[in-house]
């Protein structure tokens, strides 16, 4: 089930920023709008370890305007085999250092928050609170315990993901997800910590280095997908992976009946039976109803929920001899438009259209690349063939101009 | 019969990824695991969530057919 975005777009991008991040702006389903909600999220990540490590890369890398770090830990050489942001010259610096380092070096715009300090009953609420999303990478279990059970005091959807060995499980939790989506948290997936000593640690038994990467990945993924609203989140669902037989599982979640149910009640009469399935992976998920006069709102930024883009149809087209007609009536002024070549400026310099403005694609789907031409005057666009005309012409149509694209590029331009 | 998907520490303890078994409820399908495969699954099941149809559920729980239980150990590595 989609979700609305979790938080409202930012400012407008700049020049600078649509050059950066302009393989998101061509995801119909991020664009301009996905990406000023991202540059404006706040993100707290618990743990500068081994999931940490991947995962603030790639939030950092994606633009996310304000990270938290949060980790009292100091860098140890055994940490190098997996926690791939921290270097050998950092060993003995404490991780929120090392880890702030390396990731301002990659987004020196983003605001980095540091905290070097464990998280306990004391103090964790008012560390996490006014974040939009946590993601959890700890390595112990008291800490996993207050992190959840502190998001879901707070109402903040939490990306959580765990580590052993050759195994992992991630998932999305949040008490207060929007309607009509049921709120579980890491409670309804183990309710209770296991004793102490009973479980071993990856310190005790051993952890492939790459599994951080291949799960840290994916719940940096899941918190963009919150942040930005495009795509299903993991809520309601454990994947769960196992890196020595490369294979990746979905288990269903769902909230556990007991927490509703009075005293000597059957836990399971409450909840209705998954259809039955021919097969047994993956089973397909019975969405619990939510309870009389609905969940709590999310107390956190939201925005409107976005429709998903349309596909580029409907675009005009324009035949290379009909642009070299309008071409010359245009110099009679006798015609009216403006021709916007929306290649890189490295192609537009070997060779252009006569009478044709610069606009890349990654600014021309922005609002800043659009601002110098004017709604009531018909842009035409072209490429070297055409997709990229055409997915621009998409975002014009869409900001209020009339468009046409030219059939087949520069290329049919040049071969007329 | 019951669809039991064994994951982790359990498949391992298990030798499989799955099985069909036929049981009235959790505590059966339980007892009826640790026949089958042993103390070394049953000392991962004592730590272990089952999952009937994606609910944590104590041995009480009454198992219909065409249920799938999943067996998840903890573990809290990061």
């Amino acid at each position: 089930m989609p979700l609305p975005p979790l938080v409202a777009p930012g400012p407008p991008l700049t020049r600078a920023d649509s050059d950066r991040l302009a393989r998101h702006l061509m995801l119909p389903q991020v664009g301009e709008d996905g990406q000023r909600r991202i540059m404006a999220a706040r993100v707290a990540v618990v743990g500068a370890g081994g999931l940490g490590s991947p995962v603030l890369q790639y939030l950092a890398a994606a633009g996310v305007g304000t990270i938290a770090i949060i980790d009292d830990d100091v860098v140890e050489r055994s940490n190098l085999q997996r926690q791939v942001l921290h270097t050998v010259a950092d060993i003995g610096r404490r991780k929120v250092d090392s880890a702030a380092e390396k990731i301002a070096e990659l987004a020196p715009r983003a605001t980095l928050v540091k905290h070097a300090v464990r998280l306990d009953a004391g103090n964790a609420e008012q560390i996490l609170g006014g974040y939009d999303v946590v993601l959890d990478g700890t390595d112990n279990f008291t800490t996993r315990y207050l992190v959840n059970d502190t998001c879901a005091r707070l109402g903040t959807p939490l990306v959580w993901a765990s580590i052993f060995q050759f195994d992992a499980q991630v998932s999305v939790f949040w008490s207060r997800p929007p309607a009509p989506a049921a709120p579980v948290t890491l409670r309804d997936l183990f309710p209770q910590a296991p004793p102490e000593g009973s479980v071993p640690s990856c310190a005790e038994a051993g952890v492939l280095g790459v599994l951080c990467g291949q799960v840290g990945s994916v719940m940096a993924a899941e918190a963009l997908k919150l942040i930005a609203g495009f795509g299903e989140p993991l809520l309601g669902r454990v994947l769960v992976v196992d890196a020595l037989n490369a294979r990746w599982t979905e288990v269903p979640l769902r909230p556990r009946a007991t927490a509703q149910a009075g005293p000597g009640a059957r836990p399971a009469a409450s909840v209705p039976p998954v259809p039955s399935v021919p097969s047994v992976p993956p089973v397909p998920l019975t969405r619990v109803p939510p309870p009389p006069g609905g969940y709590p709102p999310h107390p956190g930024r939201t925005g409107p929920a976005r429709p998903t883009p349309p596909a580029p149809s409907g675009i005009g087209r324009i035949s290379a001899d009909e642009l070299d007609r309008r071409l010359q009536a245009r110099r009679r002024r006798e015609d009216d438009f403006e021709l916007v070549d929306v290649r890189d400026p490295a192609e537009f310099a070997q060779n252009s259209i006569p009478g044709a403005q610069l606009i890349p694609l990654s600014f021309a789907l922005t609002e800043a690349g659009r601002t110098g031409l004017d709604t009531h005057t018909e842009v035409i666009l072209y490429c070297k063939t055409g997709p990229r005309a055409d997915r621009a012409a998409t975002a014009f149509e869409r900001a209020g101009f009339r468009t046409a694209v030219l059939a087949g590029g520069i290329d049919a331009w040049e071969n007329r | 019969m019951t669809e039991v998907r064994y994951f982790a520490a359990a498949a391992e303890a298990a030798g499989r990824s799955g099985e069909s078994l036929a049981a009235g409820t959790v505590g059966e399908l339980r007892e009826l695991m640790v026949s089958r495969h042993g103390e070394a699954l049953e000392r991962v099941l004592s730590r272990c969530s089952l999952l009937v149809d994606g609910v944590a559920s104590p041995d009480d729980v009454s198992l219909d057919d065409d249920t799938v239980v999943d067996v998840l150990p903890p573990f809290a590595g990061g």
